[in-house]
């Protein structure tokens, strides 16, 4: 493989790594500043109804909160940098231990769906643009459109009383334990599984189509259609490697979305995942749990973001070669 | 003979030994039997939850508590009689001044150390602490002296005679752990040892064969799961995925009573969602203004469209009728739209009067605060309802504003709610409401050991609270809880699950 050789590639995955850090620093400050200006802090979330001034200011100086803003803020930044995300100030724990069995299962969730939604709405998107204007395109096109109307709490609702309250074939809660059994997960995830496959295959279903009916009004490949070449083998030895480029991108968008923005899908389902933690230590002013979230979450969108902008590189030669005036 | 609460002492510890004398709870029910896997669930759970039985504050929390500890006093059934829980016996002295408590013998932690006098000291006093943000702070620190007499009892001064102390003790929060205990890893005496807990997901636990109540603990293992969403917690509660649960939406409660794998309890709360007015701030300084909206209220129709009429109505006052010095002699306010208009228009107010709300209090705040608009605008009081955004609500917006909606939780009595949210002195005084003929009922009444003399006490406390007071209370709360139809010996309590104890008591049939 000469491929990562290349000069552009090698620069480009180190300014984007060496931009990527710089990024998770400033939205680490961000997340904490926007954390430090909202009304309360976790003194007041603690106490709730039981506030008064001085078991406010007791409180507050037991959390460290006392303390200058930027003092905290670089504390918390020399503590992680050395690996060490702190102690949750709402129940004395470490981050770590709260975070990490949580994005487990968010990421299992987030994997699942993927697995199954990436080939799923990349073939049916392919089938539609071959079948362009034919009853199968329509008929893709208006069922992902009724599911990408639709809030994605009303189709995990409606999942739950079919399939689970009325047919009794799946739990409606996916509360999943370690020890359990893998057929027990594979029926606990299918649910919320099922769910954000239909959330999410819109978008890839119909910008794969978009990318290859685009590539398909252009004039190479107007010359194969006069040479006679059939439609099917046009559209994928032709017309596909040129729009893979936006589909690897809408790719990995969507796994970030599912990793991410899953939080909806969470309560519905009561899953353990990562989205309950982060607004909960929100409302809770748990600034080392939000500050262990942000970074986390930043990583993972700046990671896949990055990826998708490799393969979308690798995939098409032309982003391989070196740019004119640079 | 003093009187605790609607029975006396006398008859709680008779009937308490003649428990005892039935093994396995007599004849006139079917035998608990032991065994099974019980699962219950509950909301008000969150990731910032803690095993510090001094950070216990929510519904999942408190239930919670009765699965690893005890307290020394534990509350039973409709009417919130006191039973023994780690305190065998309590009997006052000094006038009432001082508490004696007689400890349980032979009650080990799970971790096998014994359990003393020495660990209830320690637990007790660890709320007044200056770090401490337990909901029993006050109580507690106001109390003068805690301290050991030997290793089976606890004495308690007070700093002024009060007959309803010993009932502040039922608090969930004031589990009671190992004497020193600086990590909190759910060590109490409680019927069940913790295996695992994960903040606002689940805790498990199995049975501790060492429970110094040998009626109790009937479930070989149990998982208590967090479910904040309601309509979450009724699918999984419909589809039998699990036996025991609260917090159930009261809305669709009635479906749920047609399906015949299932049972469902209403508890009559003492919990409530009020609108509170800042007497000490204008228009609301006027009692004429407080009045006119207090009229302005239909309280059936509320309740009716609030929560499909599961609930009790209430009278401006937090005493609820099943308190045993309830004033049921005081006449209840009604809807009368003519006659608030005229108090209304007297104090010569003019334009809308803003309400403050939000769905941090629950998503019936929200709604009660619409139809409390609607009620009022048929009496010609404007009301400009304003929804608040959930965060920060309880830090800005309550007891600060001039008017606004709050919420209390249950209290054991009415000396406890009182003392927190009414009196002149309360630090928790939320709207600032001052009447020295108040507090003076409120004061007397504690140090008085006879239960009908304390009722004229009371009863004054309750009229000049629903006259003059800021807090309109439409209705108390009910709680709907189920079981499913295989789960036995489950006693409906005026608090949540059975006086928080209710997974000891189950059995599966």
């Amino acid at each position: 493989m000469t491929l990562f050789a290349n000069s552009p590639v090698k620069s480009f995955v180190v300014a984007r790594v060496a931009s990527g850090l710089v990024s998770i620093f400033f939205i680490s400050f961000l997340v904490f500043l926007g954390t430090s200006m909202l009304p309360g802090d976790a003194a007041n979330a603690l106490l709730g109804q039981n506030a008064t001034p001085e078991t406010v200011l007791a409180l507050r100086t037991e959390l460290g909160l006392d303390q200058p803003l930027p003092v905290r803020y670089f504390h918390w930044l020399g503590n992680a940098l050395h690996g060490d995300f702190g102690t949750s100030l709402s129940n004395a724990q470490p981050v770590i231990n709260l975070l990490v069995p949580r994005l487990i299962n968010s990421l299992i969730l987030a994997f699942s769906a993927a697995a199954i939604v990436l080939p799923l709405a990349v073939g049916i998107g392919l089938l539609a643009a071959i079948n362009r204007g034919k009853a199968l395109d329509t008929a893709t096109g208006s069922i992902s459109a009724i599911f990408l109307s639709m809030p994605s709490f009303l189709i995990g609702y409606l999942l739950v009383f079919i399939f689970a309250v009325k047919l009794g074939l799946f739990p409606p809660l996916s509360m999943v334990r370690s020890s359990a059994s893998l057929p027990t997960w594979i029926s606990a995830l299918t649910l919320p599984v099922l769910t954000l496959v239909l959330v999410a295959q819109a978008h890839v279903m119909k910008l794969t189509r978009a990318a290859v009916l685009g590539v398909m009004s252009s004039d190479y490949i107007l010359m194969a259609e006069t040479k006679g070449i059939p439609r099917n083998r046009i559209i994928l030895k032709h017309a596909l490697p040129n729009a893979l480029s936006p589909i690897v991108s809408i790719c990995m968008i969507t796994m970030a979305y599912l990793i991410v923005d899953v939080v909806v899908i969470e309560a519905v389902f009561n899953y353990p995942g990562m989205g309950k933690l982060m607004v909960d230590a929100v409302a809770y002013r748990d600034i080392p749990m939000v500050l262990a979230c942000g970074v986390l979450f930043s990583t993972i969108f700046i990671s896949l973001n990055f990826t998708a902008d490799l393969l979308a590189m690798l995939v098409n030669p032309r982003q391989r070669l070196p740019r004119k005036g640079n | 003979m003093f009187t605790i609460s609607r029975r006396s002492l006398l008859k709680i510890s008779a009937a308490s030994g003649l428990m005892a004398a039935l093994p396995g709870g007599g004849a006139w029910a079917a035998a608990p039997k032991r065994g099974g896997h019980l699962v219950v669930a509950s909301g008000g759970a969150s990731t910032a939850d803690s095993l510090d039985p001094r950070t216990f504050g929510s519904p999942y929390t408190a239930v919670m508590s009765g699965i690893t500890y005890n307290s020394l006093i534990e509350v039973h059934g409709l009417d919130m009689e006191l039973r023994p829980g780690l305190a065998k016996s309590w009997e006052p002295s000094n006038g009432g001044k001082t508490w004696i408590f007689d400890l349980v013998e032979g009650a080990t932690f799970h971790n096998g150390k014994a359990f003393t006098s020495e660990d209830v000291v320690f637990s007790l006093k660890r709320h007044a602490e200056e770090a401490s943000r337990s909901n029993m702070r006050s109580i507690i620190k106001g109390v003068a002296d805690i301290r050991a007499d030997g290793p089976n009892r606890v004495i308690i001064d007070l700093p002024e005679a009060n007959y309803m102390f010993p009932a502040m003790l039922t608090a969930f929060s004031l589990g009671i752990v190992p004497a020193g205990t600086t990590t909190f890893d759910g060590v109490g005496t409680g019927p069940y040892k913790l295996k695992r807990f994960s903040p606002g997901e689940v805790l498990e636990a199995e049975r501790n064969e060492n429970y110094f109540k040998s009626d109790a603990a009937f479930v070989d293992s149990l998982e208590f799961l967090a479910i904040n969403d309601a309509s979450a917690l009724g699918s999984a509660f419909q589809s039998g995925q699990i036996h025991l649960t609260t917090l159930l939406d009261a809305r669709t409660a009635p479906l749920m009573r047609q399906m015949p794998n299932l049972k469902i309890y209403n508890t009559e709360g003492r919990g409530f969602i009020c609108f509170n007015m800042r007497t000490d701030m204008a228009p609301f300084d006027n009692p004429d203004m407080r009045m006119a909206l207090k009229l302005a209220v239909n309280r059936p129709d509320m309740l009716e469209r609030v929560s499909v009429g599961v609930g009790r109505i209430a009278n401006d006052t937090p005493v609820a009728p099943s308190d045993p010095v309830f004033a049921a002699e005081l006449p209840q306010t009604e809807y009368d739209p003519k006659r608030a208009k005229e108090l209304f228009d007297k104090t010569g107010f003019k334009g809308p009067l803003v309400l403050q709300t939000s769905e941090a209090i629950s998503s019936r705040a929200v709604d009660m605060a619409v139809i409390f608009q609607e009620h009022a605008a048929k009496a010609g009081i404007p009301i400009e309802v304003k929804r608040e955004p959930s965060d920060g609500y309880w830090e800005t917006i309550v007891g600060q504003t001039p008017f606004h909606v709050s919420a209390r939780s249950d209290r054991p009595t009415a000396d406890a709610i009182f003392s927190v949210a009414f009196l002149g002195t309360s630090g928790n005084n939320e709207c600032k409401w001052v009447n020295k003929d108040f507090d003076t009922a409120v004061i007397a009444a504690r140090a008085e050991p006879d239960l009908e003399k304390r009722k004229a006490f009371y009863a004054t406390a309750q009229k000049i609270c629903r006259e003059d007071g800021g807090t309109i209370i439409p209705f108390f709360s009910s709680t709907v809880e189920g079981t499913t139809s295989d789960l036995d010996g489950f006693v409906p309590s005026a608090l949540q699950m059975a006086g928080y104890r209710a997974i000891e008591q189950v059995w599966f049939a």
